[in-house]
């Protein structure tokens, strides 16, 4: 299985060929996640090895987005996100030119890479400025269509993506997918989260508890009027995000659904990041498959001894 | 005295860039042709945007911009406190968080470089104590990028500086020239209010793309106004008094 920023840098290399405004940036990483090919191939005119200069890269493609050329950087989201925020802010941001930004490695999980190279609040602070529209991929399929996306729209895009590879969903790729028919309780995710809230369906339906999982694929879906009809009957939804609990698609939810009871399942506060296995890191912070399975199960049986309650009045 | 007034009525300023980086700039729009947005020709950003002033009052003068100076900094006057391309199109970009405009103009001058145009890029001083100018720097030469030009407008002061200690080298960029060209520019001194010097230094360096270059503009911060060049750090950014705006009126004057 490649990884998600390789699937982006074969799609790049591919929308390049037929698109000759399409420019490619890297940070001395593109190895980590596939860019390094793009090097040497028929984008080769075209790339610009940065160096570890990420203030820069990002500037860079400002100017050349200025020009009405497409850049696309890559880094990690870590280093992307923190390192050249400001020149996002002022480049990207505030001048409203289409740079298209891959962030790989971001979350929480990063096997030895521990903290320093794990960003836990990057939806967070890309989805708050101005003009940037923030992607977070489940899948191969999420991946592609985020690129595609991105290279059509007219302002900057943001696309977050885990390390490691993923395995590819059932459904087709949009903005949202939806597995299941959406019932009172239903788990809402993005990106890496959406593999989990998916594990966590498959063991609930072990045992005969059927939930649905809304998967947000771009983040401004958030508004959508479709999510908002999906979710018409939900009365709880358990956000499940690869992410800090608080400042990411839990707290966009609580916004959109004010009056939706809104649980958020995702890195604790206080947690930085560590070195270590995912199931390990995961279990740690109480966001592994069985943590989740229990709460999700108490959601459930709370809901059907409210809804029995009601019966009874 | 445009500009003096500008700031005046504005509520103050940063009177000491601006006239310090005026020539400059006027140089660079009377030397080239420097087109806004796709249409071909050279771009200038200006990266010390805090003297924003002086490139409106430039592009005005030169009969480029039809401004009313008098609203800078006003809502909706196309003439904000730094350039700002959204709200004036005929900026190239904009400016303001320091550091920053060398890298621009680098994708600028990478997106530009076969079709013939140059990328002017002018910075403070004290501007080049951020890392990102010498990210940039390293990586326009090793790219080669012979259409990407700086002016450095080393007027030898800046907001606060290390005056409290005068043990401490108090050269915003000492030794300008080695550094610059220790990360592979082309880099001359040149006086910055010399516009026949100005003028030989932009002919001279658009003939030869190997590298890029700058120049070391040596400049006096606050030109023109005695109050201003004798205490530089002071002037740096503020409001004046009616008596000190009656002295600067008074020295401008007789210019």
């Amino acid at each position: 299985m490649p990884r998600l920023g390789q699937t982006i840098a074969n799609t790049v290399a591919s929308l390049a060929s037929a698109d000759r405004r399409i420019w490619v940036i890297d940070g001395d990483l593109g190895d980590s996640y596939g860019v390094d090919r793009l090097a040497t191939g028929s984008v080769s005119d075209r790339f610009i090895q940065a160096g570890i200069a990420e203030q820069t890269m990002v500037a860079v493609a400002g100017g050349l987005a200025a020009c009405g050329l497409r850049p696309w950087v890559f880094s990690f989201a870590a280093f992307l996100c923190c390192r050249a925020y400001d020149q996002i802010r002022v480049c990207i941001s505030q001048t409203e030119l289409p740079v298209i930004l891959v962030g790989s490695h971001a979350g929480g999980c990063n096997g030895v890479n521990g903290k320093t190279h794990s960003i836990l609040n990057d939806l967070a602070i890309m989805s708050t400025l101005p003009n940037i529209d923030v992607w977070a991929p489940a899948d191969d399929l999420d991946a592609m269509y985020a690129a595609e996306r991105a290279l059509q729209s007219h302002t900057a895009t943001y696309i977050r993506l885990p390390r490691d590879p993923q395995p590819q969903l059932p459904g087709e790729a949009g903005p949202f997918r939806l597995f299941g028919t959406p019932g009172s309780v239903v788990l809402v995710s993005t990106g890496l989260g959406t593999q989990w809230a998916l594990e966590v369906r498959t063991h609930l339906a072990g045992r005969g508890q059927q939930v649905a999982v809304l998967h947000l694929a771009q983040y401004a879906c958030v508004s959508d009027l479709r999510v908002r009809e999906a979710l018409c009957l939900a009365e709880r939804l358990i956000v499940i995000e690869d992410h800090y609990q608080h400042g990411g698609l839990a707290d966009a939810m609580r916004r959109q659904f004010p009056k939706q009871s809104v649980m958020s399942v995702g890195w604790p506060r206080g947690w930085a990041g560590a070195s270590g296995e995912t199931d390990v890191l995961r279990t740690a912070c109480g966001v592994d498959t069985n943590s989740i399975v229990e709460v999700v199960s108490k959601e459930l049986a709370r809901e059907r001894g409210s809804r029995q309650l009601s019966l009874r009045c | 005295m445009a500009i003096v007034e500008a700031l005046h009525a504005a509520g103050g300023g940063h009177y000491g860039g601006a006239l310090s980086v005026v020539d400059i700039l006027h140089a660079l729009y009377r030397n080239r042709t420097i087109q806004c947005g796709t249409t071909p020709g050279d771009k200038l950003i200006l990266s010390k945007g805090h003297a924003s002033i002086a490139l409106y009052a430039v592009l005005h003068t030169l009969g480029k911009l039809d401004l009313n100076l008098a609203q800078y900094g006003s809502y909706e006057s196309g003439m904000e406190g730094h350039p700002d391309m959204l709200a004036n199109p005929q900026l190239h970009f904009s400016t303001g968080s320091l550091g920053q405009g060398l890298a621009v103009g680098l994708g600028m001058a990478m997106a530009l470089r076969d079709a013939g145009p140059h990328v002017w890029v002018v910075l403070g001083d004290g501007e080049c104590q951020e890392g990102q100018v010498w990210e940039a720097a390293m990586l326009a030469a090793r790219y080669k990028v012979g259409n990407l030009h700086a002016v450095v407008d080393c007027n030898g002061a800046q907001e606060c500086g290390w005056q409290h200690d005068r043990l401490l080298e108090q050269s915003p960029l000492p030794d300008a020239v080695a550094k610059w060209s220790a990360f592979g520019w082309s880099a001359k001194e040149i006086d910055g209010h010399n516009h026949m010097a100005l003028d030989e230094w932009i002919a001279e360096i658009v003939r030869s793309s190997d590298k890029p270059s700058v120049a070391l503009a040596r400049t006096r911060k606050g030109r023109g106004v005695r109050l201003f060049e004798a205490s530089p750090e002071r002037y740096h950014c503020r409001e004046l008094s009616e008596e000190e705006m009656r002295q600067a009126r008074v020295d401008l004057q007789n210019a």
